[in-house]
């Protein structure tokens, strides 16, 4: 089993930060093998940024995530990137605030919308849309419990764990499917 | 043993400090910065000492100094920094001063570009000093081996007192990995550099050497022998008293060979190579650092396609594993070697191979894309027909 993640936005959204979160979970607390990166453009704050992670049960030969099997859009301009060119099996959530238009990801591939960074304004802070987004993630894709996504935000952001656990449980309890 | 998830670039400092590196000094700069980043927090928690100098200059001039003093010392750098620390890297070989530098590499001449990666400076690692320098370069491809790489960077710049590069990559100082390293930095092993047995009376070795391949000891600064940082090289015995007016014939003959010659003469500790399924192999993929985990999964999808395709994967670039290359390549139709740069390594592969009648060809990556396992398949099948 190989999975690969990518969370995709603007530069300020805390995509790389989620990512390491995500990794913390996947890797340390699942016990996967996991590889993190992480792309942005030197200007920071408003250029594209993703934080991609390859996870699989077995050592990781090639670290770079090429299909992602699940894309996190929290960005218009994630999607016109990363949309066009994904198979059918993958599985997109998107930001439905921050993205107005989905249609460069190819019919067939399952779309999830919420709006994530309305959800982090009702929470407290825009900035916390990354968390509202692992939540969501976590109950996507079974891949997480809430309690483990909530022991890596704690271990990777203590910062502002309250404000962060309360992100999360919101995206947790988004009306979706749970996963497998 | 426990399992975390570790940045790449702490890699390199975790790696160094369980080596025994006690001294940093350094400059931030894209993408090596968090190599200072951290080593400002954990050399303090080991008791060591970090500085956060003005300038790469000053860093690597202020780790000859601290290594001359006998402490284990490292600096990190990229791009611009590693163009202008090169004159330091000279005097810090001529010197024979320990030292271990690591270039988390990135993309383009000049300033190029911070936030990109690359695999450029396989040729200024050897060529970038002036003056006939040799050079000791090792190049990891995951963020564990940036860790264990380190530590023999560390271990091998003792032994061989002299400066060991470590050719790490934006792509690999950025990236984090569940990895499984020691919890004990004491159960790793750690060389240390020849000391003098000599009462501090007896003791010349700081200038004298007998032989082209040996290492003298060095004494530690203050510690009651007479020292010298030599930059005009350690001389032969009665070549000289360590200055160039002292200089005789035949000793600069002598003090550039033995440079090369103390390493040369231990090149099968030095250089590493990892091979993959090269038993049978008809189309070899020789490639390092982060690309090498391109050409691994390339070998696997040109397998599965029939092509029976091998890596030899490179962990040393300096000194150049020629021999490891022509076993490598013995029954190879034809050799591939992707890199993000023109074609430095291969290069290196064609004068490895001089005589013998194999097409070489590159893949060239330098918009800091790396390369994908599909376009080294697609190569493979372009080169085979």
């Amino acid at each position: 089993m190989k999975q690969e993640i990518r969370i995709a936005g603007v530069g300020g959204q805390g995509l790389v930060s989620a990512s390491v979160i995500l990794a913390e979970a996947l890797g340390v607390i699942r016990d996967f093998e996991v590889v993190q990166t992480q792309f942005y453009s030197s200007h920071i704050t408003g250029g594209s940024s993703s934080g991609d992670i390859v996870m699989a049960d077995e050592p990781i030969v090639f670290p770079w995530v090429l299909e992602p099997d699940f894309l996190i859009a929290m960005a218009q301009d994630a999607v016109n990137a990363h949309g066009k060119g994904m198979r059918p099996d993958t599985t997109v959530l998107v930001d439905d605030i921050m993205v107005d238009d989905t249609s460069a990801i190819p019919d067939g591939v399952e779309i999830h919308s919420a709006p994530l960074t309305r959800i982090a304004d009702e929470v407290g802070s825009r900035r916390c849309a990354n968390m509202v987004a692992l939540g969501a993630f976590a109950k996507l894709t079974g891949l997480l419990s809430l309690d483990q996504i909530s022991q890596a935000v704690s271990a990777r952001a203590p910062g502002r764990a309250e404000l962060n656990q309360q992100a999360v449980e919101a995206g947790y309890a988004l009306p979706f499917p749970p996963g497998a | 043993m426990s399992k975390q998830l570790l940045f790449g670039n702490q890699a390199f400092c975790e790696g160094a400090i369980a080596a025994g590196a006690r001294f940093y000094a350094g400059y931030p700069i894209t993408p090596a910065t968090e190599v200072a980043e951290f080593m400002s927090q954990r050399m303090p928690e080991v008791g060591g000492t970090y500085v956060q100098m003005e300038d790469e200059l000053g860093s690597m001039n202020a780790v000859i100094g601290a290594s001359a003093t006998g402490v284990k010392s490292v600096t990190a750098s990229a791009g611009p920094g590693m163009a202008l620390i090169q004159n330091e890297l000279g005097q810090a070989i001529v010197a024979e001063i320990p030292a271990v530098v690591i270039n988390v590499q990135r993309a383009g001449p000049g300033i190029g570009n911070a936030t990109r990666s690359g695999q450029m400076e396989i040729m200024q690692s050897r060529y970038g000093p002036n003056g006939e320098c040799p050079a000791v370069a090792l190049s990891p491809s995951t963020v564990e081996e940036a860790f264990w790489l380190t530590v023999k960077a560390v271990n091998l710049s003792e032994q061989l007192r002299t400066v060991v590069l470590v050719l790490g990559e934006g792509l690999l100082g950025l990236q984090r990995a569940v990895v499984d390293l020691p919890d004990d930095y004491d159960e790793v092993e750690k060389v240390e550099r020849p000391r003098p047995t000599l009462p501090p009376a007896d003791y010349r070795g700081a200038y004298a050497a007998n032989l082209r391949t040996d290492i003298p000891p060095i004494a530690d600064f203050g510690s009651g022998y007479k020292t010298i940082v030599n930059t005009v090289g350690i001389q032969p015995i009665g070549g000289g008293d360590g200055s160039i007016l002292g200089m005789k014939e035949g000793a600069q003959d002598f003090t550039i060979r033995r440079l090369h010659e103390k390493i040369l003469a231990r090149k099968d500790e030095i250089t590493m190579t990892e091979e993959l399924m090269l038993d049978d192999a008809e189309v070899v993929y020789i490639a390092f650092g982060t690309q090498a985990r391109s050409a691994m999964a390339a070998a696997a999808k040109a397998r599965a396609r029939g092509i029976k395709a091998g890596v030899l994967r490179l962990i040393t670039i300096w000194p150049f594993p020629e021999d490891a290359v022509r076993a490598a390549c013995a029954k190879a139709r034809a050799v591939v070697v992707p890199e993000m740069n023109l074609g430095q390594a291969r290069m290196l592969v064609v004068n490895a191979l001089a005589g013998a009648d194999i097409p070489v060809v590159g893949i060239n990556h330098v918009d800091s894309s790396f390369i994908t396992p599909d376009q080294i398949v697609a190569k493979t099948e372009e080169v085979l027909q």
